[in-house]
């Protein structure tokens, strides 16, 4: 017989929108209350997005209530999470004639929105940005900014837990429960040990973004979701300083983003619809296009070495026969006693992840309406876990630094990800101090606690909190080091430990094989080959049927 | 940077040094140039000959599959007598490691299987004596695997209970101990390089001697396992002092690619090839080899300062490796492949990479490299001779996989001894040396 649980409400997906409304339902008093995550927080649609956060100039043009919430949540995300922020503001570029009326259209609209632009000497610009084009004929100064997606995640998370809510991650929802039009739960199988699991509960928030249609299905509500796929390819160092957006209508190719204190730069993106967000895969044709759309702003990219290509898949929804671009990115919800006469089962779509925050505001004033009481929401007002105080993290580094003998630029990396809690990670477990990844300067320590703290369970989910792997070798060398260590810490088997490894080699391979395949990562492929197949043996392991 | 010798050749790694050392044999004067410290540092410092056939399926004598014709190019090449060749050049081999002070040993002309930092057992056909009494076709009864709390990289607990989770060839239960150093001065983490380094001063190597024999102390082991990383030029020595004091058997565990053994094994071949009166040569760049009338005459080399140079040579050796040590390169975007200093460039096999990360019967690509014909001397498109004085060695070198067949280093060793003698035979043939 399988287990059975209440909770005054459930969440299904744990990207950024579903953390954001566990966060926001437990600020507002529902504490008892369940996250559910089919993979990992951020796996899918947010952990996959282009980093960007958005000040808004993208979407003046088409989109301009888009525009507007970018604006507000741009700066709301700067207060409330502000180390899972890179605040180096974007620039947008002309490079060519014909698009300095578009750039005139692009500010009219902008002032309509009070979307903050500079102008500023293109001149200074290209001083500054020496593998920029030389043929810059305006620059516009913009709020937009690099952030790291798992953190944020993770942190809405983190919050909501303190508070008493609960996370379930890598835990698949089966079946949605309705008897007599209203929702009384779920079925929920954890893919982890295969336990299946009843949930009782009255509110049911769906924040499954693609997959909100397969939510909705287990109901027995069809929605019209259009999902739409979105390439990006990552390259191996920041080729600029500010997010680089081309002056132009929207297009593939427009916005290169150098992921702050990342040592990562991430050009996107494409759209095009799809039918299966599990299918969804990167094309060299992608690529290609992606690529053929910076080079006039940034010729140097031909150049540059092409870490791996991913691509994510946004949540559209719409009826009719509007697709990709054509779409608004606004958030759509659907109270499905309105729409389907099914109680307590509300779906958050659409959007985007700057204004996830807002999205779960909307769906919450839902909850609380069909509940029939008044709670204000105050998720722009309070700081995330780590942002408590923002004055004491640039001081932190150099603290931690020098207390604990860590070096400078690996504390300040960790400041960035985990704000004032940095401290306690390198206090609490002082012997794992030291370098486990050389290439993206990730401590021990924030393994173990991750490993701990954050329901990390497979490499890959180190990966997400941690970003051990996304570095140049992409986890050629530390996926043993970080295997080991799991091991210990979570005290696993021998075959469990060999078969964290061997998946995330596998997960890894992912990106590596495409890119190798185009040259750039050949080598680093090739060594990766060398390592496993002769020191591990585990291709032969493989065929012997060691790999258990 | 010498103007002109007999032979030059490019790349230091193990085939390259091969070469030098079997072309320097007979009093001629060699120059060995190269870019970087050559793939072998990256290497277990282990001789795999053949562990696995193309087929997946383990070899227990790995010497008889070189010279069949079957096994193809470079295993077997026409004219060379590969079979005979390839036990001329291991004792070659064997030579060089000695005068460089790391001998090594095989078993019985079989492959032993050694136990790796990943906690798997990989064969070879003979081990560095620091390595040699790990092979677990000769190890039984209890071994404690030791880690140092300061160098993460080999994780004793985790390795011992991967071993202790190998089904096959064992008859060994695995236990482990994480000790610190106190040499280390309190140091959180170091690097393989300089704990080696500080294990060749005597008291060090005493501090661990009694770090041991108290991390024993229980009894009843058989043999005890080391991260790799017990001296580096007295390693040999280290070990056979650890072995007699704490009367068991000792071994260093194989490691990844942050490898001491495998700089060990550069040092002690260069070493060995100073003595034979040949001078290696790192960061020097061989950007162009000139020909004329089907001959290459000279190189144009470049130092890491960037200023040109000019070598002129009567036979050349190219041994710069494949993917890993950079002689292979994959041209970015362009689905090509090229070895710029012989001016070669090729497509790329249609699906490289298999989707598969470990597909057991490897990638298309870790097979491609440069043919050559009988002499040694590679081919290029129109199937001719790049030029009639130039041989290739070593991981260059097209039709195997050596990260499936587990065979690197016996290709580089045969093939590096081949690519000298016939650099000998063309110098000969021009009546003598330049």
């Amino acid at each position: 017989m399988s287990r059975e649980v209440s909770f005054d409400a459930v969440v299904v997906g744990g990207g950024t929108t579903g953390t954001a409304v566990i966060r926001d339902l437990a600020m507002r008093g529902i504490t008892n209350a369940l996250l559910l995550e089919k993979d990992d927080l951020a796996a899918g649609t947010s952990g996959k997005c282009h980093s960007n956060l958005h000040g808004g100039g993208r979407y003046v043009i088409n989109d301009i209530e888009t525009a507007r919430e970018c604006v507000e949540e741009n700066i709301i995300l700067r207060q409330i999470a502000p180390h899972t922020v890179d605040p180096t503001n974007g620039i947008f570029i002309t490079v060519d004639e014909e698009n300095l009326e578009f750039s005139k259209k692009w500010r009219a609209n902008a002032d309509l929105t009070g979307m903050y632009y500079l102008p500023i000497d293109p001149e200074e610009v290209m001083r500054e940005e020496p593998l920029l084009s030389r043929k810059i004929l305006e620059v516009f100064e913009t709020y937009d900014a690099g952030f790291d997606p798992f953190r944020l995640s993770t942190s809405q998370a983190l919050d909501a837990v303190r508070r008493g809510a609960k996370v379930w991650n890598h835990s698949t929802c089966e079946k949605i429960l309705v008897n007599g039009g209203k929702v009384t739960g779920l079925i929920i199988t954890n893919t982890q040990n295969g336990e299946k699991v009843t949930v009782r509960t009255g509110i049911i928030v769906n924040a499954a973004g693609p997959w909100a249609g397969k939510v909705c299905a287990m109901a027995g509500i069809d929605i019209p979701m259009k999902p739409d796929k979105g390439t990006m390819v990552v390259y191996n160092f920041r080729l600029a300083r500010p997010m680089v957006h081309i002056m132009r209508m929207p297009t593939d190719g427009d916005a290169l983003v150098s992921m702050g204190y990342q040592s990562t730069t991430i050009l996107g993106t494409t759209s095009g619809e799809i039918v299966e967000p599990d299918e969804a895969r990167p094309t060299l044709d992608d690529v290609d296009r992606l690529e053929k759309g910076i080079i006039d702003g940034f010729p140097w990219i031909k150049q540059a070495k092409r870490l791996r290509y991913f691509c994510g898949v946004r949540p559209l929804c719409q009826a009719g026969p509007a697709t990709g671009r054509e779409i608004s990115r606004r958030l759509i919800l659907i109270d499905h006693k309105e729409v389907h006469g099914v109680e307590g089962f509300v779906t958050i779509t659409g959007g985007k992840y700057t204004t996830a925050r807002l999205m779960a505001k909307v769906a919450v004033d839902r909850v609380f309406q069909w509940l029939g009481k008044e709670v204000e929401c105050t998720t722009h007002l309070e700081p995330l876990p780590g942002a408590e105080d923002t004055e004491k993290v640039d001081a932190d580094g150099r603290k931690l630094a020098s207390v604990y003998q860590i070096p400078f630029y690996t504390a300040h990396k960790l400041t960035a990800r985990y704000g004032v809690e940095s401290d306690a990670i390198v206090a609490g477990s002082e012997e794992y101090n030291y370098p486990i990844c050389e290439c993206s300067q990730i401590l021990a320590s924030e393994v173990v606690h991750v490993l701990k703290n954050e329901w990390a369970v497979t490499l890959d989910d180190v990966r997400r909190r941690a970003r051990t792997g996304m570095g140049t070798c992409q986890g050629t060398f530390c996926t043993p080091r970080v295997a080991a260590l799991m091991q210990k810490v979570k005290g696993l088997g021998a075959a469990e430990t060999r078969k964290l490894m061997i998946d995330f080699l596998i997960e890894r391979w992912k990106g590596m094989q495409t890119t190798s395949t185009r040259g750039d990562m050949a080598s680093e492929a090739a060594l990766l080959q060398a390592y496993y197949g002769t020191v591990g043996d585990f291709p032969h392991l493989k065929a012997e049927g060691g790999e258990s | 940077m010498r103007q002109a010798v007999d032979v030059a050749i490019i790349g230091a790694g193990a085939s390259g040094l091969m070469a030098a050392a079997k072309a320097a044999a007979e009093g001629v004067e060699v120059a060995v140039l190269s870019k970087g410290y050559g793939a072998t540092v990256l290497s277990t410092g282990m001789v795999d000959l053949m562990g696995y056939t193309p087929e997946g399926k383990p070899v227990s004598e790995p010497l008889g599959t070189y010279g069949s014709a079957a096994a193809g190019q470079p295993y077997s090449l026409p004219e060379q007598d590969t079979g005979n060749r390839m036990s001329e050049a291991i004792t070659l081999f064997d030579q060089l490691a000695t005068e460089g002070g790391l001998p090594y040993q095989g078993y019985h002309d079989r492959n032993g299987y050694f136990p790796t930092s990943l906690g798997t057992a990989k064969p070879s056909f003979l081990a560095p004596v620091t390595a040699v009494q790990g092979n677990l076709l000769e190890l039984d009864g209890k071994v404690l695997v030791v880690g140092f709390k300061e160098y993460p990289a080999v994780a004793a607990n985790f390795i011992a209970s991967l071993l202790n989770d190998l089904k096959a060839r064992q008859a060994v239960t695995w236990a482990s101990q994480t000790i610190s150093l106190p040499f280390l001065a309190g140091r959180r983490v170091s690097r393989g390089r300089e704990i080696a380094e500080l294990l060749d001063r005597e008291e060090n190597l005493a501090t661990l001697t009694g770090l041991l024999a108290k991390a024993l102390a229980e009894g009843g082991y058989s043999a005890v396992a080391l991260p790799p990383v017990i001296g580096f030029k007295e390693a040999a020595a280290n070990i056979a002092s650890l072995q007699s004091d704490l009367k068991l058997k000792v071994f260093e565990l194989l490691p990844g690619p942050h490898s001491v053994p495998g700089q060990r094994l550069t040092a002690a071949l260069i070493k060995a090839l100073a003595k034979r009166g040949v001078e290696v040569e790192f960061g020097l760049t061989v950007k162009k080899l000139n020909l004329a009338n089907g001959n290459c005459v000279s190189a144009e080399v470049w130092d890491n300062a960037g200023s040109k140079k000019a070598l002129t040579a009567a036979s050349w050796v190219v041994a710069t490796g494949d993917l890993v040590g950079g002689g292979l390169k994959a041209i970015p975007g362009e689905a090509k492949l090229s070895v710029p200093v012989l001016g070669l460039q090729w497509d790329a096999p249609a699906e490289p990479w298999a989707t598969t990360c470990l597909i057991p019967s490897g990638h298309q690509i870790l097979r491609e490299g440069v043919r050559v014909d009988g002499k040694m001397r590679p081919l290029a498109g129109s199937g001719k001779p790049v030029a009639s004085n130039i041989f290739a060695a070593g991981a260059l070198l097209a039709g195997y996989d050596y990260t499936r067949q587990l065979s690197g280093m016996g290709v580089a060793i045969l093939t590096g001894y081949l690519a000298g003698i016939m650099a000998l035979q063309s110098l000969a043939g021009r009546g003598g040396q330049r």
